[in-house]
């Protein structure tokens, strides 16, 4: 296997699907998320995101809490410190293989 | 897709700044400020101790900021939360962290310094509403920049040409802090106020309860 075979085959797969990529976008910016803004966010069904959070939540990247505000029952998600280093990881991933891929012009 | 990633997390990093809220509670702190100053030039004119009154002065400025966030919570947990969710403060280095702090403590010794230097300077100089709003428009472009909000530039233009009227007319120590203090009040005020109206007819809370 070639240099940039191995770099696409190293990156991420739990992260790299586009949705859960942009849900651990946004749990990377926030300290805390409630599901309401991940809703609007990704623009996502709700049956979605929950599986999305499920898988997540299984590799023990985010997770969840279930709480009220008042009498309004809420979800606030968080990553996780593993979360968080491999999504950094998976950044530097997704850099370096831009990287080096070949330019439009040659 | 990097651009995807970017774009989610300015999103969120700017979500403080979607209703205008945060605006409109700087604005009053600022108009609180300016009476801060008339008081103090009433002070002066009554002879009343000013260490005594410069102290409770201050104290009161404290409470307001305390109550000014505290009803800034309870604002945005009634018509924020509803309709565009919840995001609680984003995370930050420890290294990022010191950094703020220290730049936060240099712009207000600076500012502090500058309004110590009005007020008791035998010869008023003129130029200090004009540095004091290019050091506070300084710091809301950053906030543009981070926030990628167009709005903050030109609430930072407004405050610099704001900073230099008051600097040109020189209406005198005190009254130029309370001047520039209250204008730069109304236009944190006028700002948030119609991001606040924008945000009310864009963002409907949903049909259904959060999960």
């Amino acid at each position: 296997m070639n240099r940039e075979t191995q770099r696409v085959a190293a990156i991420d797969r739990l992260i790299h699907e586009p949705s859960r990529m942009l849900i651990m976008s946004i749990l990377y910016a926030g300290e805390q998320v409630g599901f309401l803004y991940l809703l609007n966010e990704t623009g996502l069904t709700k049956g979605n995101l929950s599986n999305h959070i499920s898988r997540l939540e299984q590799g023990n990247y985010i997770q969840v809490e279930k709480s009220f505000r008042g009498k309004v029952p809420q979800t606030l998600l968080s990553i996780t410190p593993q979360g968080r280093s491999a999504f950094e990881t998976y950044r530097k991933q997704l850099k370096l293989l831009a990287d080096s891929l070949p330019s439009s012009d040659s | 897709m990097k651009n995807t990633v970017d774009t989610a997390i300015r999103r969120t990093q700017a979500y403080w700044y979607v209703d205008g809220l945060a605006e409109i509670t700087v604005g009053l702190l600022f108009v609180v400020i300016s009476l801060y100053f008339l008081a103090q030039a009433r002070i002066k004119t009554l002879s009343i101790n000013p260490i005594l009154t410069n102290f409770s002065l201050l104290v009161a400025i404290l409470l307001v900021l305390w109550v000014l966030r505290q009803a800034l919570q309870a604002i945005k947990a009634r018509l924020t939360y509803p309709r565009t969710g919840y995001v609680a403060a984003p995370h930050m280095q420890k290294s990022l962290r010191w950094q703020r702090y220290g730049i936060t403590a240099w712009l207000a010794l600076v500012c502090i310094s500058l309004v110590i230097l009005a007020l008791h300077s035998q010869t008023s100089p003129s130029w200090v509403p004009l540095l004091t709003g290019a050091v506070i428009g300084l710091t809301i472009l950053v906030l543009s920049y981070r926030s990628r909000l167009m709005r903050f530039v030109f609430l930072a233009c407004a405050l610099v040409l704001i900073g230099a009227l008051v600097s040109f007319i020189n209406p005198g120590q005190t009254l130029a802090m309370a001047l520039s203090s209250v204008a730069n009040g109304a236009c944190f005020i006028i700002s948030g106020g119609v991001t606040l109206v924008q945000y009310l007819h864009g963002a409907q809370p949903p049909a259904e309860a959060d999960l």
